[in-house]
């Protein structure tokens, strides 16, 4: 009997078309869509809940129709989630599609090339975006919307300007809006020194002297409790809403309204100067080490009693009194220079909710970035990070009873330091995330004793001169 | 007079055939190999942004990497320091640990699966581990040397240490080349080390005169995949340090990372990454010549 017998080559023919066919199957569009809902039907005095399964298989109704935004919120916590929820509760007709992730330039370039960019993003190197012509302007936005505008003092103008690029506005202020930094002090470091709380320091070089008493080691010369790294945190940033803060301690700006530098000038010389100071008294090395040591901790040593001085973001204070409930906390300005003693100074800057382009749906979207900025948001972002909101109404309302008093003052501070503060900066560099590279790897080289702090305000100056001209050429 | 090939129909049916079943992997070369390369290539001879049209500007990335750019220098030294270092170190490494595993010891496949880990675990949890170990005040090493009153050592922070401590992240994650190593061992044969020890060879001149000839192809291939794995390092030294303390570990890969995705140059990492090709290529070519030398191919005359 001849049998029919199927050969391997067959066989494999055979596989690979049945395994195309399945593939193409399995990437066709579902059109059945099974909804469920809940019903509640009210018999006499009880409440009965009963689940109706109901199939649809036609498409939604216009009045139905929900838009869908993507939106990159810049920080993955539960609470942002909370805010989408509280948004989609207020409006019916938008979801939102959650990137919950701490977002970076990489991604968002990645999403703009691939031609899916988010509707909304925050979190990102803001000028340097808005500079590239990828973000939408608000201002015939805010024309029209009823709930936010420019000029009615509810939100700071220097806030406003932080995210103004040509003339016009392209963020709505959201989150953690106020002035950008603060000189934080453990009190009761300071007091174990044998300093005075009520006399804290107000320029750099008291501020070294508190560090050199308050600094101390082991008998291996270890450190123990650091006084003061002047590089932690806020000073070392110079994008992300954080411009460079450095050369505004010293009274200027590094860069003008006409895009050209000056960092190459004494005062340069003299922050740098002062920077290998703190790094010369404790050990470049060892100070460096320090720092990274708790590095995963919020406000690393000095949330933890073991640094007694910290120039923070305005998110400070809330977050390091509910790590360390031992110790007191106070905070000022920033120091200053001898040379400049007395005269207080701040940066405006934050996070805000900028609208691509690319988007469908731009008043939607607006919508979102102004929700940012009202009670239930900012009441869920103060609770969660102890971040204040851009709107003078929130906080002048909003109830801090449950922090004690000190904590209070410190947030207020931070708020009002932007309307008080002598001089108050407002930077727009659309080359921010390089000036920031350029900005760590020079100071690194100046405490490292590779480069001396003249030959690094130089090297920055010619540096970003550079980048900056390469940018506004391509421009054109 | 010559024939000319003229393949018969089922000649043809069987090359469609295999042409088909070949066609996944020809067009994801396509489409995922050459297509990009080609795309790179274009835009190592522009300016881009990706925001914006790429705008053709010739060889002037490649102008700037050399005469210009005063990182390039620090990051093609740290790189070259990185790969003449780490790469006969993990190699070594990888294979006296092979060496240790061959022989008859208890629980041999225990020891084999621990070695082995490190290549498996997932390379953020791996330096969440690292992080601890090296902590300049709670780490592991530092801890115990802090508590016997010494000075901690600044295995991160110290522009001298920062390197060779990623050089020994680089010996941990040798298991791969350790299970490499052991299947070249374990195939030298058996007649080779009796006739030696006929002959009155000792342990050190059975080891050098038969198993390490017998395992220079594998070495070969071992050293060759290090060294172009080495030269494009960038998870560790980009999570561990991001490139500092002072860009003592600012590696060429972090460098084209930090161009592209922070500095949006897109065009000039592109050339970046073409010239590390290059030199990648010369020195496999390099490695391919001198080992005529001292690789043993059992088959040759």
């Amino acid at each position: 009997m001849d049998q029919k017998r199927v050969s391997r080559r067959e066989f494999m023919r055979l596989g690979s078309l049945a395994a195309a066919g399945a593939t193409l199957a399995a990437c066709q569009p579902q059109v059945v869509e099974k909804t469920v809902e809940v019903e509640k039907v009210v018999e006499a005095t009880v409440e009965v809940e009963k689940v109706v399964e109901v199939e649809v298989t036609s498409v939604p109704s216009a009045e139905e129709e929900r838009v869908e935004l993507l939106w990159w919120c810049g920080w993955p916590g539960s609470y942002m989630q909370a805010i989408a929820k509280a948004f989609e509760d207020k409006f019916r007709n938008i979801r939102l599609e959650l990137g919950l992730f701490y977002t970076d330039a990489g991604q968002l370039l990645a999403a703009i090339a691939g031609g899916n960019p988010p509707d909304v993003v925050e979190d990102i190197t803001y000028l340097e975006t808005i500079a590239r012509g990828v973000i939408l302007p608000i201002d015939d936005l805010v024309a029209v919307h009823p709930d936010i505008a420019f000029d009615d003092g509810d939100i700071s103008t220097a806030s406003w300007e932080a995210f103004m690029w040509e003339g016009k506005h392209y963020g709505v202020p959201s989150c953690d809006i106020a002035g950008r930094q603060g000189l934080g002090f453990n009190l009761d470091l300071i007091d174990e020194a044998g300093l005075d709380p009520d006399n804290l320091p107000t320029t750099w070089e008291e501020c070294f002297a508190w560090h050199q008493q308050i600094t101390t080691y082991d008998s291996a010369g270890n450190i123990e409790i650091l006084g003061f790294d002047p590089m932690a945190e806020r000073t070392n940033a110079c994008s992300f809403g954080d411009p460079w803060m450095w050369p505004h301690m010293w009274g200027f700006n590094y860069i003008d309204e006409n895009l050209e530098h000056h960092i190459d000038r004494e005062e340069t010389v003299e922050f740098l100067n002062v920077i290998k100071m703190f790094s010369d008294d404790v050990g470049v090395e060892q100070l460096e080490g320090f720092g990274e040591a708790m590095a995963g901790v919020s406000r690393g040593g000095f949330g933890r009693g073991t640094v007694a001085m910290r120039i923070t973001f305005p998110s400070g204070p809330v977050p390091v009194w509910r790590n360390n409930q031992n110790d007191t906390y106070d905070w000022t300005y920033v120091p200053v220079p001898e040379s400049r003693k007395g005269i207080t100074t701040q940066t405006a800057g934050g996070h805000a909710g900028l609208i691509t382009k690319e988007t469908k749906y731009p008043e939607e979207c607006f919508e979102l970035v102004v929700f940012l900025t009202q009670q239930e948001a900012c009441d869920i972002l103060f609770e969660a990070n102890g971040w204040v909101s851009p709107r003078k109404s929130w906080r002048e309302t909003f109830d801090m009873s449950e922090y004690p008093e000190h904590v209070q003052e410190d947030v207020r501070f931070f708020v009002d330091s932007l309307e008080d503060a002598d001089e108050v900066w407002v930077v727009r560099d659309p080359i921010e995330g390089i000036t920031e590279s350029v900005w760590q790897s020079t100071y690194q080289a100046v405490q490292f004793g590779d480069m001396t702090p003249e030959e690094g305000a130089a090297h920055m100056q010619e540096e970003l001169s550079r980048e900056l001209a390469r940018f506004l050429e391509e421009r054109e | 007079m010559i024939e000319r090939f003229r393949p018969s129909r089922q000649e043809v049916g069987r090359m469609v055939t295999g042409l088909l079943f070949v066609s996944p992997w020809i067009i994801g070369f396509l489409a995922f190999t050459i297509y990009p390369m080609g795309a790179s290539f274009y835009y190592s001879l522009t300016h881009y942004d990706v925001f914006r049209p790429a705008r053709f500007v010739g060889l002037d990335n490649y102008r700037e990497m050399f005469f210009i750019d005063s990182m390039f220098g620090t990051v093609l030294g740290n790189t070259l320091w990185f790969v003449v270092v780490s790469v006969p170190a993990a190699f070594v490494t990888a294979f006296l640990l092979a060496i240790l595993l061959n022989q008859k010891i208890r629980a041999r496949p225990l020891f084999r699966t621990i070695f082995f880990l490190p290549s498996i675990t997932p390379a953020v949890a791996s330096v969440m581990v690292w992080l601890w170990i090296y902590n300049t005040q709670h780490g592991l090493i530092n801890s115990i040397l802090i508590g016997f009153g010494k000075k901690a050592i600044p295995w991160l922070s110290s522009t001298t240490l920062a390197k060779p401590s990623l050089v020994i992240v680089q010996c941990w994650m040798q298991g791969t080349a350790v299970v490499i190593f052991l299947a070249a061992l374990q195939d030298v044969p058996r007649a080779l080390y009796e006739a030696a020890l006929v002959d009155g060879a000792n342990t050190l001149q059975r080891f050098w005169n038969v198993t390490i000839p017998m395992v220079t192809p594998v070495m070969l291939f071992v050293l060759l995949t290090g060294l172009i794995g080495t030269f494009q390092s960038f998870l560790f030294p980009w999570l561990l340090t991001r490139g500092g303390p002072n860009n003592a570990t600012e590696l060429y890969s972090v460098y084209v990372y930090r161009s592209a995705f922070k500095h949006f140059k897109m065009g000039y990492a592109s050339a970046l990454g073409w010239l590390l090709l290059l030199i990648i290529v010369v020195f496999t070519v390099i490695l391919f010549r001198t080992s005529a030398r001292w690789v043993y191919y059992g088959g040759e005359e």
